[in-house]
């Protein structure tokens, strides 16, 4: 019952912002004061959920890197919207590179702008969303030597049975 | 020899009388007497419930959840609830669960109904709970609460988290500004048709700015009103003296604003924003119209 009047009110309230213009929404897992942890010589990918719910046409968006163009792109820079979608993912590559110092901390700042048509004898308004948050570098695993020390391992315990092997004979 | 006779007299009137007592001999003699029922058939049901207080011992993870613009995310998760006196024993109608955050209104689920037994202590049951768009993002408590039948007591598992991420969303009206006729040297021309209303569809708490851009003349491009020309504020009254002067080009914070996160069918200025805006002094420019038209339309800006 209390979801029924839930979805009532959400009904009422979207008929209301129908005669709004202009809407997107960018969510993001990462901002300031919440940064994201990328180790050295690693890449990661970062994906920004753009919504059009709440508008009554589909919104064409520009996105752009502002800060930190050197270890961050943009896999789209412009792209389409659906109404009522929730669901477009746009993703973001950081590329941390080996010469990186780990502690560094490099701020990543991307612009999302739908720009609309400048009409006669006016001035049109867009709408805009600014995502920033800080890339703090870390340490690379250490799976690789992991890795290393077990190959060590399997390779002196064949030797060991070989040589046990052979003493047998 | 006569002490053993005394004895084993004794010992054969037990016998005989145990047996005449035990049978209710006092109580028969007694409703002969008075004619008082001395008992009457009673249902009498007995059921075996256990002791031991139920366990929560598995909440799934909850991997980072978007806020849905202008509606809710339902966030749904499985819940194990363990019971050493069995299944039997879990209370099904007393599994609920809620996230929490400081400064924020907790979220309830309804009742989490039992999917299935996993085995004969573990039952299964399926959580869910609405998060709103205007929810603070950041770490969020899960408290899952059961409780059994024997026991009675509400045991609570609080170990696990989530993160609500970030929604910055807005939706405006109007999407155009006018003014009506200006003459150049005019002062404090403020717009006919403002305020921008701005409706805050997502989470972001921070301040709004705007990116002005130079109007160009629609007839001779050349001549324009660089947006220096124009000041905006939250305050209808004051703009013109103490409204933020535009950067051409460039996002600026608009003094004093704020996304104003919150519930836009509460009303009352809930999760809105206003923007008005003023021509301190009009340029000394040519006649003509002047517009977004050719140099590119403002943008509001959530930064």
């Amino acid at each position: 019952m209390r979801k029924m009047h839930n979805l009532i009110g959400i009904g009422v309230f979207l008929l209301l912002l129908m005669n709004f213009v202009s809407a997107f929404g960018v969510s993001s897992p990462y901002w300031d004061g919440n940064p994201v942890y990328i180790a050295k010589g690693e890449t990661k990918i970062i994906n920004f959920n753009v919504q059009n719910m709440v508008g009554d046409g589909d919104v064409n968006v520009k996105a752009i890197v502002r800060e930190g163009s050197d270890i961050a792109v943009l896999k789209e820079g412009g792209f389409i919207v659906k109404a009522g979608s929730s669901d477009k993912l746009v993703p973001l590559e950081i590329r941390i590179p080996e010469s990186a110092n780990v502690g560094d901390v490099k701020r990543v700042k991307v612009d999302f702008m739908n720009s609309v048509p400048g009409g006669n004898g006016m001035v049109s308004l867009g709408t805009g969303m600014s995502v920033a948050f800080d890339v703090i570098v870390t340490e690379r695993e250490k799976a690789s030597n992991n890795l290393l020390i077990a190959i060590v391992l399997i390779v002196i315990a064949v030797v060991l049975i070989v040589y046990l092997v052979r003493r047998m004979r | 020899m006569e002490k053993k006779s005394v004895f084993w007299i004794l010992f054969l009137i037990c016998l005989v009388v145990l047996p005449i007592v035990s049978a209710g001999f006092w109580e028969n003699l007694q409703k002969s007497i008075t004619g008082r029922a001395t008992s009457q058939p009673t249902n009498v049901s007995v059921s075996v419930i256990g002791t031991n207080p139920v366990q929560i011992i598995y909440v799934q993870p909850i991997s980072s959840v978007n806020p849905t613009e202008a509606s809710y995310t339902n966030v749904s998760f499985e819940v194990r609830v363990y019971d050493p006196d069995g299944v039997g024993d879990i209370n099904v109608s007393s599994v609920y669960a809620n996230f929490s955050r400081v400064g924020e209104s907790t979220r309830f689920s309804g009742l989490c109904p039992k999917i299935s037994d996993l085995n004969a202590y573990t039952s299964n049951f399926n959580c869910s709970i609405l998060m709103w768009y205007w929810d603070g993002n950041g770490v969020w408590n899960v408290n899952v609460m059961a409780s059994d039948i024997g026991n009675k007591s509400i045991r609570v598992n609080d170990t696990t988290y989530f993160t609500y991420n970030l929604l910055k969303a807005m939706i405006i009206s109007p999407n155009a500004l006018t003014w009506p006729a200006l003459s150049t040297g005019a002062t404090n021309e403020k717009s006919n048709n403002d305020p921008t209303i701005i409706n805050n569809t997502g989470n972001y708490n921070g301040s709004v700015s705007v990116i002005g851009i130079n109007l160009l003349g629609e007839t001779s491009p050349s001549y324009n009103i660089p947006a220096n020309n124009f000041s905006v504020g939250n305050n209808d009254g004051v703009v013109c003296a103490s409204g933020t002067i535009l950067v051409n080009g460039t996002a600026t914070t608009i003094s004093g604003t704020s996304a104003n996160r919150g519930n836009l069918s509460a009303g009352g200025g809930a999760g809105q924003e206003n923007l008005y805006y003023c021509i301190p002094l009009v340029p000394n420019v040519p006649s003509q119209t002047y517009s977004t038209l050719q140099g590119g339309s403002w943008t509001i800006l959530y930064p």
